[in-house]
């Protein structure tokens, strides 16, 4: 076999039901946890913030990888109220701009998650 | 004499373009938009994760090559990592917004390795969360080794959306289908050009076979019809089509997905290249507008360079060997020097770069989208998705007379939103001349400032160099 991770990885949803969860963390640390392909992640993780909840993320993430990671895909709604996410990932289409400590239009896929980060989904302007 | 030459953009032709410019004597600074050298193609993970086993073996080895060539002339080179390379004047003169400031930068030379991004073709449901490009899906696997769905649907054109397909299986996702516009078996139509890409053949038939592997249908000659779901994608529905991209009644299919990666070729991020004034061509399968360059990279603008995608999609390996051909011509360009030695100095990359050109006829076979892809959007489908402009906005603009890129922009705002028109350009072209891609078609007017700044980041200015 090419690639020795492979049957972890074909096992990560599986075992894990395909969903992150709060089951799903921390003690397996090969393979796939939950969305996370998760070997050697050395550092701890943290948390932050999303519409109140608590999202956990490692250092390093931006807040749109944590967020697909835990099922949040829904950052903004547009000017005509239409619901809208990360589209090119890359900095590009400002699709997924968000609240973040209290700063609006700041793109989620641009930005590194940090401890206490407060984000919120943005309303139209953001104002 | 010391001369200075300034680099946009660190994926491949960037990266090897300052390292040539650099052996040459050159002062160089390289300016880009990611936190880590690698651009989009060659992007390094963030944290001490996995993330960096994503692809195969040979694309990882090739990556390494590019990185370590930069690695080792790195210290030599300013390096200005979360950049904005925003507005470029002739001169050149370029302002760049880097740590909350303007360095306004006066080099010999500028070289635009600016590369490319990803197309959109607007459906009905597009803009629902978790309908994201297919190299966005890529490039978050890369960087965070994070998956951005479990149940997945893949659709678009060309080998991306098949290697992405694969890496989400890697990653663990239940991948549903790929859904392709053509077959790759198009590219089969070029088989020199087959031959001169072997190896990248051969990794495409290494996706194929993982994806075989773990069952997962490709299926030729299908189109998406739209996305529904309550604020998240829920559900898509794909079509066949008879080979011009429009759906064939009777033929649909719905998969339940929590995430669908679409595909549908390239946009070259040309804006600084059109701004400094180089000659623009419009070719819709090589990345829309791009700058003429001849074989060094010289564009009409005086001092200006272009390499790699963003000069014209031809790939990384392409890439590479443009950047140090483009890289030496800056030098020489900078010190007044004629071109006659570079070629004779560097043969082996103007081979690469003949051969994998080459390669890229067969690609093209495979990207080749019809135009009747122009007609999926209804009415109500948001074409310019910063604006929320729709299509029937769009139209009757038109049919009011605002038939240019310019007077739509500001009789209906599509493409006047916080993307630079990048996502909605090609549609806006489209429109405008009946729903097909003519190449006559003149982009927007390129105005300061290409990428988004700060007024803070305007008006604090520092003298670059």
């Amino acid at each position: 076999m090419r690639n020795p991770t492979r049957a972890l990885s074909r096992a990560g949803p599986i075992l894990f039901g395909g969903a992150i969860g709060e089951s799903s963390w921390g003690s397996c640390m090969t393979g796939v946890i939950g969305r996370r392909l998760g070997e050697d992640r050395a550092q701890a993780a943290f948390t932050f913030s999303f519409e109140g909840e608590a999202i956990q993320a490692w250092p390093g993430e931006t807040i749109a990888a944590a967020l697909m990671a835990s099922g949040q895909v829904h950052l903004r709604d547009a000017e005509d109220g239409s619901a809208r996410g990360v589209v090119c990932g890359i900095g590009a289409c400002w699709e997924c701009r968000c609240i973040v400590d209290g700063a609006a239009n700041t793109r989620a896929c641009m930005t590194e998650a940090r401890p206490g980060m407060v984000v919120a989904r943005q309303h139209g302007v953001g104002r | 004499m010391t001369v200075s030459v300034v680099v946009v953009g660190a994926g491949p032709a960037g990266l090897m373009a300052a390292r040539e410019a650099t052996m040459r004597g050159a002062q160089v600074i390289l300016v880009d938009e990611a936190a880590r050298p690698g651009g989009q193609i060659y992007r390094q993970s963030a944290a001490g994760d996995n993330a960096a086993k994503i692809g195969l073996a040979t694309e990882r080895t090739r990556k390494q090559t590019v990185l370590d060539a930069f690695s080792e002339i790195a210290h030599q080179v300013e390096y200005l990592p979360g950049a904005a390379a925003y507005s470029l004047f002739p001169g050149p003169e370029l302002h760049v917004a880097y740590k909350g400031a303007t360095r306004e930068l006066r080099p010999d030379a500028v070289v635009l390795a600016t590369g490319v991004s990803e197309r959109g073709i607007p459906f009905p449901g597009w803009t629902l969360p978790g309908v994201m490009f297919a190299g966005g899906v890529q490039a978050t696997l890369k960087a965070h080794g994070v998956r951005a769905g479990d149940r997945v649907v893949v659709t678009g054109a060309g080998p991306l959306p098949v290697a992405v397909a694969a890496q989400l299986v890697e990653a663990g996702a239940q991948v549903q289908c790929v859904a392709l516009v053509h077959s790759l078996r198009a590219m089969l139509r070029r088989p020199a050009a087959l031959w001169a890409g072997r190896e990248l053949v051969r990794e495409g038939m290494d996706y194929l076979r993982i994806l075989s592997r773990a069952g997962v249908e490709v299926l030729d000659g299908w189109v998406p019809v739209r996305a529904d779901g309550e604020q998240r994608i829920e559900r898509v529905t794909i079509a066949r089509h008879s080979g011009d991209a429009r759906p064939i009644s009777g033929t649909e299919r719905a998969l339940d997905c929590d995430l669908l990666a679409m595909n549908f070729g390239f946009v070259a991020n040309s804006e600084l290249a059109r701004m400094a004034g180089a000659e623009i061509l419009f070719e819709p399968h090589r990345g829309g507008w791009i700058p003429r360059a001849d074989a060094f990279g010289r564009t009409a603008a005086p001092g200006v360079l272009v390499a790699g995608d963003g000069a014209g999609l031809r790939g990384a390996l392409v890439a590479a060997a443009e950047g140090r051909i483009t890289g030496a011509a800056a030098v020489a360009v900078a010190r007044g020097e004629s071109m006659d030695s570079i070629e004779a100095m560097l043969g082996a990359e103007f081979a690469q770069r003949r051969r994998h050109e080459h390669f890229q006829q067969a690609v093209q076979e495979a990207l080749r989208i019809p135009d009747g892809a122009w007609s999926w959007a209804n009415g109500e489908t948001i074409c310019c998705r910063c604006e929320c402009v729709t299509r029937s906005r769009i139209e009757r603009a038109i049919s009011d007379g605002h038939t240019s890129l310019n007077a739509l922009k500001r009789n209906t705002r599509a493409g006047m939103g916080w993307c630079g028109g990048r996502m909605c350009a090609h549609t806006l072209a489209a429109l405008t001349a009946g729903g097909r891609l003519d190449t006559a078609t003149v982009q927007m007017t390129p105005r300061p400032v290409a990428r988004l700044v700060t007024f803070a980041e305007v008006a604090n200015r520092v003298d670059g160099g």
